[in-house]
């Protein structure tokens, strides 16, 4: 029988845990859990003390794995998507790892970055019933295994994003020298998390958060020992704080009923959490039950059926890559317009270059980033800008995705493409190609800017046989803008074969 | 308020000796004149094999903690040794009271029946002459006849093997020699009659004749019979020793595996005989039994099923057909559109057989999987599943191969469904999985559905006949939900998530009871109404007991039905007055468990797979699950309701540990198994005859129309 709604699974090969859910995908966007299934791993032990996954480690992988295909067997699920987080993207040993997991168990799991994760995660936010980001001040911290996503939300639009490698298991086996030269290694651990989310304060000042949001699978525990549902008190919160400063991870265990592996991070989960509260005058907590395998899902389910959430969570990487650009201080004005024009250009040629909305996106995204160059230095900018996106995570980005937009950005002058320039032919064909025809469009809105003056009001592109005519609208004189233009378009003409003509009308003086 | 500690000695009976009073009860379906002859053999026959199996495990395990020199009580207040002391001299008891009623009555009762079975000194001329014909041919070649010198140490004798010892002159000393009775052949030797009466011999009988042939050239100065019982060294903390394995020393266990725990003798055997084995085996006189009658009354199974004689048989009942299901020819959608109840063996199994047959070819499931604990020999279930395997759906079998005396059995068809291509696993380490649960996963039109069946006894078809258990089809979400993950952690897939209805053991079962138990303790103390009536084979566990105790002095009403051992010491004023027990032993062997409570109004039902024994709260793999349907409900409340007024079947515990009988006094007469049996079949003809009218009226447009 065919199948009429779609059956999905999603995979996390985490650093404690690999989970996998199996859902249906209903046309009125509905998700159906039918599995919901979790295993302990020692992928992050591993990982983090060692720098390699153990082949012990990886036989278990692959025999848990081997589980969860029988079980998407048993639901035909043709459809899936699984991802390694920290616990193997810092293994060094990963590609063979994932190799291995490949030929022994047909599941091939992708690396995702920090910020993919956000992404996922931020994704499944949004599918949440209730709307927790619309009309507060939220700050959301998503505590993992390997490190904790910090952001800002004011009235529903991401304003700051960053990523602190204080992961729950990360600091347990960071800091495990330290445990025997103290008797109070409760403290020393706040006091190191303090040390690091310092870094963090200089942007939250004069920021008041009424919203504390946190996620994650070790925020889980704490919920269920000290919350209901989705929700915790501070003040239970602050008890429960108090009370495990003295508990032993032995005692912990007892207490609350939890495993060995649970046990080992819950005292820097609860430390992670008490240090993001004190910048904060929250009264109640929110956890709502989301992680990484639901917005896994959920970005399955936007490949199956368009939704409203899809198009939030393209907002939130704008909104993010925003932030980066006004960090390094940026022209918005001409951002926007450089932004804007590029835009215009992809979208009324989309018959020639034949790019989709991927590409739209990394486009946007290296127009508003192209300048963030200049922050560090005048000479050179677009080198540094290079150097700054490459680097730089970007939620919802792949590497080979801020690896393609950092060369968008660096092409961003009068020079074209070379074969000279390592960036550039370190790419494979594909991505060669992508990165000429979005650079080409790139320098074209950029040149259409360059007196930051936004005199361009629209820009109308038609096509007359093998020429292609760019018509400016413009109250203002844009002698330099098309000078500009005519000295940057040949590559532009190289990748699409066509003849460019710029002409500038109406609005004559 | 002041707590009372109801954890003293006398709150609490022994768990041997409450085990021993249940096999009476079973010894008295053999009593009772109102059985037919065969049934009473058949009880007396239980009885008897009830007593071996209690030897081999509870009381060689309480062997084991005397030879450890353990000093713990039990909940009664006992030491092992005075344990023992008592245990065997009930069963002494018990035992001569089996051959009186065996010698006295059903002997006799057989004779009136034409059924014969001849004194070796009765037999005539001509039998003599078919027997030595018959030794010749078939019992000759099998025997191995073994003498003990210095030469020859003594044998190995094997547990619950039937031998002739014999006291043989030698040189200087007498010899002591032995054969097996051959368990290859039937232990009962029909002689062939003219008339229609029949006679048989016993084998032992006839090898006992025929001493003098076997041991030519030896001089016989005695013979008898004797029968030996070993410590069977089961997984003995299955069987409630638990905590104390810890501090027997492992040592110990090994020297003393397989160790005698019991010998049997035939009346008037030889001191000699006796002395010797006492010394080879390492016996104390109380553990030797001397029969007056044959020794081991196996071969009585035998009789039971010789062709004919229906008239010495129950009549036999057939399993009636289940409402819901013939009403609509789609199990699926019959399903789906209400939850069913079946309620074994008073309805037909037939209908859980039907649904996996259905379901291994029914295009649109894609997935089956099903918990096995014990199966007939020829299971339509087994083939239904490797034929689903076949038709390319994935299958998974969880397999137990620990169930015990069946595991030979248990690796065989597992094997078979391996080769089929199943998947089968073979459960958590160290627990035993004993939840009875059918997955059924089904594309349909508006996505998957997921059909569960769970039960309180295994998926044997033929055990169904005899046991009395419940099931629930259900095509609940939530159940289904709960059903995968517990595949899912039964298969090491996943850690046990959160859980929608099933309350599983051994992670959350006793924690839930406690706190069942608690709750109506808790309203009752409010002076809200507060009930709770339960259905169990066991009632061990002692945190369970003290539970009920103190529900009890709270003022909650508590009517429990335990068929077997029962440990809690009902009707002890402030302690369980308001606790009544009642056990009831019938044709067919109560299994189902039920648990009733009043809950402030809700009524909760649940059944479950588990008794309330320790091993079953935190050793096994178990289920407990909701009746929610409304019907349903009220249906288990019934057949609860019918259980608790048998006046017949049923005895109550009294607060000294014994039971009693119904006191009939302007009572109704009720005997539960027999009304519960005519419920079904009513419940069956008025299904027929709404389908009938269902199908008359089908037809009459037609007829309309023609005329």
């Amino acid at each position: 029988m065919e199948q009429k709604i779609p059956v999905v699974a999603a995979i996390d090969v985490g650093s404690n845990y690999i989970q996998m859910v199996i859902a249906e995908v209903y046309s009125d966007r509905q998700i159906k859990i039918l599995e919901d299934v979790i295993q302990p791993t020692s992928i992050g032990r591993d990982s983090f003390t060692t720098g390699r996954i153990e082949r012990k480690t990886i036989q278990e992988t692959c025999e848990i794995l081997k589980g969860f295909t029988q079980l998407m067997k048993d639901y035909r699920v043709k459809r899936y998507l699984a991802v390694a987080t920290s616990g193997i993207r810092e293994a060094e040993n990963r590609e063979y790892v994932l190799d291995l997991i490949r030929i022994k168990t047909q599941v091939t799991v992708s690396i995702i970055n920090s910020a993919q994760e956000r992404y996922f995660m931020y994704r499944a936010l949004r599918s949440q019933p209730t709307p927790l980001l619309d009309k507060q001040t939220s700050l959301i911290v998503n505590l993992a295994s390997g490190g904790v996503e910090t952001s800002i939300y004011q009235e529903g639009t991401l304003i700051l994003t960053e990523y602190l490698k204080i992961g729950s298991l990360r600091l347990r086996e960071t800091l495990a020298d330290l445990e025997s030269k103290t008797i109070n290694f409760p403290a020393v651990m706040e006091e190191f998390i303090d040390s690091k989310i310092a870094l963090l304060k200089r942007f939250l000042q004069g920021i008041n958060f009424t919203n504390f949001i946190i996620l994650g699978n070790e925020v889980r525990t704490v919920v269920n020992i000290c919350g209901e549902e989705n929700r915790i008190e501070v003040n239970d919160f602050t008890v429960l704080y108090d009370k495990i400063l003295m508990l032993s991870d032995e005692q912990i265990a007892r207490t609350y009923g939890l495993s060995q592996n649970q046990a080992a991070t819950f005292l820097p989960t609860v430390l992670i959490l008490h240090c993001f509260l004190k910048m904060t005058r929250a009264q109640q907590i929110y956890a709502p039950d989301i992680s990484l395998k639901n917005g896994l899902v959920y970005d399955l389910a936007d490949q199956l059926i368009e939704s409203p959430q899809s198009k939030d969570s393209l907002n939130d990487i704008i909104s993010s890559v925003w932030y980066i650009a006004n960090r390094f201080g940026t022209d918005k004005k001409h951002v926007k317009q450089v932004e804007k024009l590029a835009l215009a250009i992809f979208d009324q040629t989309r018959r020639l270059h034949r790019l989709d909305n991927p590409e739209r996106m990394y486009l946007q995204v290296a127009a508003i980033l192209h300048a963030v160059g200049y922050y560090v230095s005048f000479s050179d900018p677009h080198d540094h800008a290079y150097g700054i996106i490459k680097h730089r995570n970007i939620m919802g980005l792949s590497a080979r995705e801020l690896t393609l937009i950092a060369n968008i950005a660096r092409y961003n002058t009068q020079e074209a493409p070379s074969h000279h320039h390592p960036n550039y032919e370190g790419l494979n064909d594909d991505d060669k190609i992508i990165v000429s025809k979005l650079a080409a469009i790139l320098k074209l809105a950029e040149s259409l800017d360059c007196s930051h003056k936004s005199k361009v009001e629209s820009l109308e592109i038609r096509q007359a046989g093998e020429q292609l005519i760019f018509t400016l609208h413009s109250w203002q004189d844009t002698l330099l803008e098309e000078w500009t233009f005519r000295n940057r378009v040949s590559l532009f003409e190289e990748v699409t074969g066509m003849q460019v003509i710029v002409k500038s009308k109406g609005f004559n003086l | 308020m002041i707590m009372r500690n109801f954890d003293t000695n006398e709150n609490f009976i022994n768990r041997e000796l409450g085990w021993l009073e249940f096999n009476q009860r079973v010894f008295e379906g053999a009593l009772d004149a109102a059985n037919p002859l065969f049934e009473r053999l058949n009880f007396l026959s239980i009885t008897s094999s009830n007593l071996d199996e209690f030897f081999q495990v509870r009381v060689a395990s309480l062997g084991d903690q005397i030879l450890a020199n353990l000093d713990k009580r039990d909940p009664s207040g006992l030491l092992p040794q005075e344990s023992m002391d008592k245990i065997l001299s009930r069963a002494h008891r018990m035992v001569e009271d089996q051959y009186r009623c065996y010698r006295y009555s059903l002997l006799k009762k057989l004779k009136k029946e034409k059924i014969n079975l001849l004194h070796p000194k009765s037999l005539t001329k001509e039998h003599k002459k078919y027997l030595r014909d018959y030794f010749l041919r078939r019992v000759f070649p099998v025997l191995t006849p073994l003498v003990v010198d210095q030469g020859r140490p003594f044998p190995l004798l094997r547990n619950r093997g039937l031998y002739i010892a014999l006291l043989i002159k030698g040189a200087e000393t007498n010899l002591f020699a032995t054969v097996q009775v051959p368990k290859v052949l039937s232990r009962l030797i029909e002689i062939p009659s003219v008339s229609n009466e029949r006679q048989f011999l016993l084998l032992e009988d006839l090898i006992t004749l025929k001493l003098p042939e076997l041991f030519q050239g030896h001089k016989i100065l005695s013979s008898g019979f004797f029968r030996i019982t070993r410590n069977a060294d089961l997984d003995i903390d299955e069987e409630g020793a638990e905590d104390l394995l810890e501090t027997i020393e492992q040592s110990i266990r090994q020297r003393k595996w397989g160790s005698v725990i019991r010998l049997e003798i035939g009346k008037g055997f030889h001191q000699n005989l006796l002395s010797i084995l006492k010394e080879e085996l390492d016996l104390d006189n109380d553990k030797i039994f001397e029969i007056d009658g044959p020794v081991d009354l196996t071969f009585i199974s035998g009789i039971i099923k010789l062709q004919g004689y229906d008239h010495l048989r129950y009549e036999p009942f057939k399993p009636q057909g289940v409402p819901a299901v013939m009403m609509e020819e789609d199990i699926f959608k019959a399903i789906q559109d209400k939850d069913i109840l079946l309620h074994h063996p008073f309805q037909s199994f037939d209908p859980v057989v039907e649904l996996v047959k259905t379901a291994a070819q029914d295009p649109q499931v894609l997935a089956i999987k099903q918990t096995l604990y014990r199966v007939s020999g020829n299971s339509p279930i087994i083939a239904a599943l490797a034929q689903a395997a076949g038709q390319g759906k994935q299958v998974t079998v969880l397999v137990e191969l620990k169930a015990r005396f069946d595991e030979e059995n248990n690796i065989h068809w597992a094997k078979h469904l391996e080769e089929a291509g199943c998947h089968v696993i073979y459960g958590l380490v160290g627990l035993k999985t004993h939840c009875k649960v059918l997955l059924i996963v089904r594309q349909e039109e508006d996505g998957i559905k997921r059909y569960v069946h769970m039960s309180t006894g295994n998926y044997n078809d033929v055990t169904a006949k005899i046991y009395t258990d419940i099931g629930l089809m259900t095509a609940n979400p939530q159940f289904g939900a709960d059903a995968s993950a517990l595949f899912n952690m039964l298969s090491g897939l996943s850690q046990p998530n959160n859980l929608n209805k099933f309350t599983l053991a051994p992670i959350g079962l006793r924690g839930k009871f406690l706190q069942l138990i608690e709750d109506e303790a808790r309203n009752a103390q409010k002076g809200l109404k507060a009930k709770i009536a339960v259905k169990v084979n066991s009632l061990i566990d002692k945190e369970i007991i003290l539970a009920l105790y103190k529900a009890s002095s709270f003022g909650v009403e508590i009517e429990l039905i335990v068929r077997g051992v029962c440990c809690l010491r009902p009707g002890l004023p402030g302690v369980s007055e308001n606790i009544s027990v009642r056990s009831i032993v019938g044709r067919f062997l109560e299994h189902s468990r039920i648990f009733y409570f009043y809950h402030g109004g809700d009524e909760l039902i649940y059944l479950s797979s588990a008794d309330w024994m320790p091993r079953n709260l935190d050793r096994r793999v178990e289920l407990l699950f909701p009746v929610e349907d409304p019907d349903s409900k009220e249906e288990v409340k019934a057949i609860l309701d019918i259980n608790l007024k048998d006046t017949v079947k049923a005895r109550i515990l009294t607060s000294k540990g014994s039971y009693k009988k119904v006191d009939k006094r302007r009572k109704k007469i009720v005997k539960s198994q027999e009304v519960l049996c005519e419920r079904a079949v009513a419940q069956f003809t008025k299904a027929k005859h709404l389908l009938q009218e269902r199908l008359d009226g089908s037809f009459q447009p037609i007829t309309n129309e023609l005329e």
